[in-house]
């Protein structure tokens, strides 16, 4: 066997066609369940595109780093459906683009995060996360409620989504703006319209301030993680594609 | 380097690849049998692996998400299922006694209120610490479960039903006290007068002036004359030591002036029954809890 | 690059070592204390203590599940587990202060490797015949009759391997119910798990590995030679009389010759494997086989006894120094052996009184970190304990905790029914766990040390009193 491997030691033809064997077999497996991916997401309803202030404020989390020290992926294990509650879906992260499912948690698992806290807390907490969980290491983003948010070409990002496969409608896009400030206030002449354009809508002042900020944007976004899924229609083998 | 020139290596008689670094050679030994061996073993196990779960991707899309299922039926969603069921099994042995049972009765069955206070235990870390702290104490604005201070009252009735229904929260029966912003109703100089006032019913000491009238007329509706709080209107006890939004004057004027008004989420949707009721006597076994 | 020159080997292949069969007083020595240390082993857990209803009746078992350890009339808890460290000082002590005196005896004889292996020797003797046949048969082409005699040979170490890993677990339950449910079939996970594991153990060492255990993976073994001194017993060849060696025809005359007739005897019973004649070496166990082989050639050739022998390097060097040899007891008692009698007392000593006086009672307190302590509405401060009661007798009791050192303050035991500060209830041999509260007025310090009492009610009032104090700290704010 070993005098056969001289052959192909010198052979360099020979030993290009086994090299190109071997990576094939390690691509095609790689690749081809790409295409049949569609088969990996689960049915699940009320899954909706991000509304312009919430995808404002993922642009934070991401520019941030959030996702250095939070996952957004509860795994199906006992003790992580017993703390965070249901497992994640796939669906429930279709819309993202950069997925933001982690690979470490410095910090809590944030896949479930929406609604659990009120917003006075994410604002203490984002300012001093000590003032709040006073063993807590996580650095404070004070910054944040000084800044307004980049909204003026929030429906660019939009259009750059809908490329990547997020179905926004012309319509939103086109009123991307004027839905994301209408979000981050308490009353506003555009709730009807955002209201019609994104189902299950958090519009409120988050932070309590009459500018709209990255803070608003962000624990907006952080307010609607894992809330969009019903998941008590939910079921994982029983109602298989019936939710399309 | 051609075949019939393969150069020997002089102390071990092994063949060498006619690689050379710094006058060290390479021997072309073989890799060692054992190694092979545990390749092969492992190649051959995989295949196994492969039958018995879930491996390949098909294309009929049928199968666990599109793939192949595996003989075992292995999925971790029934994985879960089945760890989550030990569980309930484990707890089942308590937790129909427990859901049957009034406070009373758990509160002199010594193992069902072990299991209430373990069970509270790890879903106030889950779910109460990020405010109330990992071991109740709250912080200013959060109150602490722990001392004699109630806001709504003590009691594991009461407790149960602030988790239930929360405070402010978005709950048809939540608890709901607001204290009005007087900075727009009363001068600087009046309000400095009534936390003077204030803060003599926990120092002790005689207070003669306008501060007195003013909290009469003003707070002592909601208060109390003696500024004992009332519990029904959730209006906090300005005579004790303890501070909510803390005990400076200036403190004490910032709170008249502007107050704060914290929110407790309402658990009932949130949480089980049984959760919420597990929940209710560990808060009130923490120290504070009233009979 | 001489193709001629043989490859060095990076590992010495191993050469089997077949010990010969010798009769003779150490043999007869080896044997008896084989006899006895096995009969330890395997009855030893079936011997019964009586301890009352509550606790179980083996004399000697560490119960696991229950996390108790009992010896005879000695009951250790898990925190006790600091005997465990006395024992381990002991025995270390004592094996210094043997070797100090007799060289490696335990080695020799006491050792469960040198035991277990002597054993497997004395099966493959009685299989496979003696020194000789053991050789010609491991050389000898396979054949039906080969074939049977390994098998055999290997059956028989396995079921001692099994009877060995079979009886270990006996000292983890009770045996006689163990005993049953073994024999009935009914074993459970874990002990067949912990039997197979040294059914095999048993086998390698035993059947295998045998002196290269000693030799290279006993670190005993090794460090022993620390304890030797010049006197010290060890295996002698008396090289003064037996060299120059050579073979001896009988009638010819030992003048101007050795006592040594170079039979090699010595070297053929060797468990070991090693010239004794060379002098004392690193893998002697001193096991004495070479001795009585010795002697028995001596007998043969009508010389007098112990050409090897157990003597000290000191009585040699005098001996050829021609002065006369010493008496050895003189030298038993020398600083070395002093000291060690002296340790060994010692810590013999101290556990003993320990032992006795070990009391049934024991107190935990662990004081709330979080939160240190919690002010009251009226500026009292309330501090938060764990306390912990090991009642270590075979009764149910009650205890009364108190404070020492702190003015004016309450206890609140947390839990349920009516518990009292004055009626902790602990039930036999068992721990009570109780959550405290200890609030006393507004205090002026920010930390006070505090003492925890606990007392025994006695039936009839504070009849029989036993107290246990603990210290912890009563914190209060940074004033």
């Amino acid at each position: 066997m070993l005098k056969k491997h001289t052959v192909v030691e010198k052979n360099s033809v020979l030993m290009l066609i086994f090299v190109v064997i071997v990576i094939s077999i390690g691509g095609i497996i790689e690749i081809v369940p790409l295409f049949r991916m569609e088969t990996t997401i689960e049915p699940v309803k009320g899954v909706r595109p991000y509304t312009p202030l919430e995808l404002a404020g993922q642009n934070v989390y991401i520019r941030e780093g959030c996702y250095n020290c939070h996952s957004q992926q509860v795994r199906p294990l006992r003790d992580e459906v017993e703390r965070y509650g249901h497992y994640s879906l796939a669906a429930e992260s279709m819309y993202d683009h950069p997925f933001q499912w982690g690979s470490k948690r410095t910090g809590p698992d944030l896949a479930r995060v929406g609604g659990k806290y009120s917003d006075l807390w994410h604002v203490q907490h984002m300012i001093r996360p000590q003032d709040v969980v006073p063993e807590s290491i996580m650095p404070g983003y004070a910054h944040l409620s000084h800044k307004g948010a980049n909204l003026e070409d929030i429906g660019k990002d939009m259009t750059a989504l809908r490329m990547a496969g997020v179905p926004y409608t012309d319509e939103q896009i086109a009123n991307a703006y004027n839905d994301a400030m209408a979000q981050a206030q308490d009353e506003s002449d555009h709730h009807d319209g955002l209201m019609e354009r994104y189902s299950k809508v958090n519009a409120r002042n988050f932070d309590g301030q009459a500018t709209t900020t990255e803070m608003d944007a962000l624990i907006a976004y952080l307010q609607v993680l894992g809330t969009m899924a019903e998941l008590k229609d939910y079921t994982h083998d029983g109602t298989k594609r019936s939710g399309q | 380097m051609s075949d019939n020139q393969v150069e020997k290596d002089a102390v071990s008689g092994v063949e060498t690849t006619g690689h050379e670094w710094d006058g060290i050679k390479e021997l072309n030994n073989p890799a060692p049998r054992w190694w092979l061996g545990v390749l092969l073993i492992s190649i051959i196990w995989s295949i196994g692996y492969w039958v018995v779960y879930p491996a390949w991707p098909t294309l009929s899309g049928d199968g666990e998400r599109g793939g192949t299922k595996g003989s075992f039926g292995w999925t971790q969603y029934s994985q879960l299922k089945e760890s989550q069921a030990e569980i309930v099994a484990r707890k089942a042995a308590y937790l129909d006694r427990f859901n049957a049972a009034s406070f009373d009765q758990i509160k002199t069955d010594e193992e069902l209120y072990a299991f209430a206070v373990a069970g509270g235990a790890s879903a106030f870390k889950d779910n109460c610490a990020t405010c109330h702290g990992t071991g109740g104490t709250g912080s200013a604005g959060y109150p602490n479960l722990l001392d004699d201070d109630w806001l709504w009252g003590g009691d594991v009735n009461t407790i149960h039903e602030t988790i239930r229904a929360g405070v402010r929260a978005n709950h048809d029966e939540t608890r709901f006290s607001e204290m009005p912003a007087f900075g727009e109703m009363l001068s600087g100089q009046e309000i400095s007068h009534i936390s003077d006032y204030v803060l003599s019913f926990s120092s002790g000491a005689a207070y003669d002036g306008e501060g007195k009238d003013l909290f009469e007329m003003q707070c002592a509706s909601c208060h109390g004359e003696d500024g004992k709080g009332i519990r029904d209107f959730g209006a906090p006890n300005l005579a004790d030591a303890i501070w909510f939004y803390g005990g400076t004057k200036g403190d004490i004027m910032s709170q008249i002036r502007q107050p704060q008004h914290g929110v407790m989420p309402a658990w009932e949707a949130r949480l089980s029954e049984s959760t919420i009721r597990q929940l209710a006597i560990y808060v009130h076994s923490l120290g504070g809890g009233e009979e | 690059m001489s193709d001629s020159a043989a490859p060095i080997k990076f590992f010495e292949k191993k050469e089997r070592v077949f010990p010969k069969r010798v009769w003779g007083k150490y043999r007869k020595l080896k044997w008896a204390v084989m006899i006895v240390t096995l009969a330890i082993y395997y009855l030893a857990p079936f011997l019964r203590w009586d301890r009352g209803p509550l606790a179980p009746d083996q004399a000697i078992l560490i119960d696991m599940p229950a996390r108790r350890a009992y010896f005879f009339f000695i009951e250790i808890w898990p925190q006790e587990v600091y005997y465990l460290t006395g024992i381990l000082i002991l025995a270390a002590v004592a094996l210094f202060f043997v070797t100090s005196l007799f060289g490696r005896v335990w080695c020799g004889y006491a050792c469960p490797q040198t035991v277990w292996t002597d054993l497997f020797v004395w099966v493959e003797r009685i299989v496979q015949g003696d020194r000789a046949a053991r050789m010609k048969l491991k050389k000898a082409p396979w054949s039906l009759g080969k074939l049977w005699k390994m098998a055999l040979t290997h059956s028989l170490w396995l079921l001692i391997g099994l009877l060995t890993g079979g009886a270990w677990v006996f000292y983890f339950n009770d045996a006689p119910t163990l005993l049953d449910e073994i024999l009935h079939l009914h074993i459970p996970t874990t002990t067949l798990g912990w039997i197979l594991a040294l059914t095999f153990s048993t086998y390698l060492m035993a059947g295998f590995a045998r002196e290269q255990v000693c030799m290279y993976m006993c670190p005993y073994s090794r460090f022993q030679s620390a304890m030797f001194d010049k006197d010290t017993m060890i295996i002698t060849y008396d090289e003064d009389r037996g060299e120059p060696r050579g073979k001896h025809k009988k009638g010819e005359s030992w003048d101007g010759r050795g006592h040594c007739i170079d039979c090699t005897a010595c070297v053929q019973v060797c468990p070991m494997g090693i010239d004794i004649r060379d002098g004392l070496q690193m893998e002697c166990i001193a096991c004495g086989l070479c001795v009585d082989a010795c002697n028995n050639i001596m007998d043969k050739v009508d010389l007098p006894h112990g050409l090897i022998r157990y003597d000290t390097t000191h009585n040699q060097e005098e001996r050829i120094a021609g002065r006369e040899e010493k008496n050895i007891n003189t030298h038993i008692l020398r600083p070395r052996t002093f000291w060690y009698m002296a340790i060994l007392s010692v810590v013999g000593a101290v556990m003993l009184y320990s032992l006795v006086n070990r009391a049934p009672l024991d107190l935990h307190v662990l004081h709330d970190r979080n939160p240190l302590f919690v002010t009251l509405s009226d500026g009292a401060v309330r501090n938060g304990y764990n306390v912990k009661i090991l009642n270590k007798a075979y009764d149910d009791k009650y205890y009364r905790l108190k404070v020492e050192g702190l003015d004016g303050y309450t206890i609140r035991i947390q839990g349920a029914g009516d518990v009292t500060p004055d009626n902790l209830h602990v039930f036999a041999d068992s721990v009570g766990h109780f959550r405290a509260f200890v609030t006393a007025p507004k205090q002026n310090t920010a930390r006070k040390e505090i003492r925890f009492i606990i007392e025994e009610v006695g039936e009839q009032g504070a009849a029989e009193m036993q107290t246990d104090v603990y210290e912890s700290h009563f914190a209060s704010s940074n004033h």
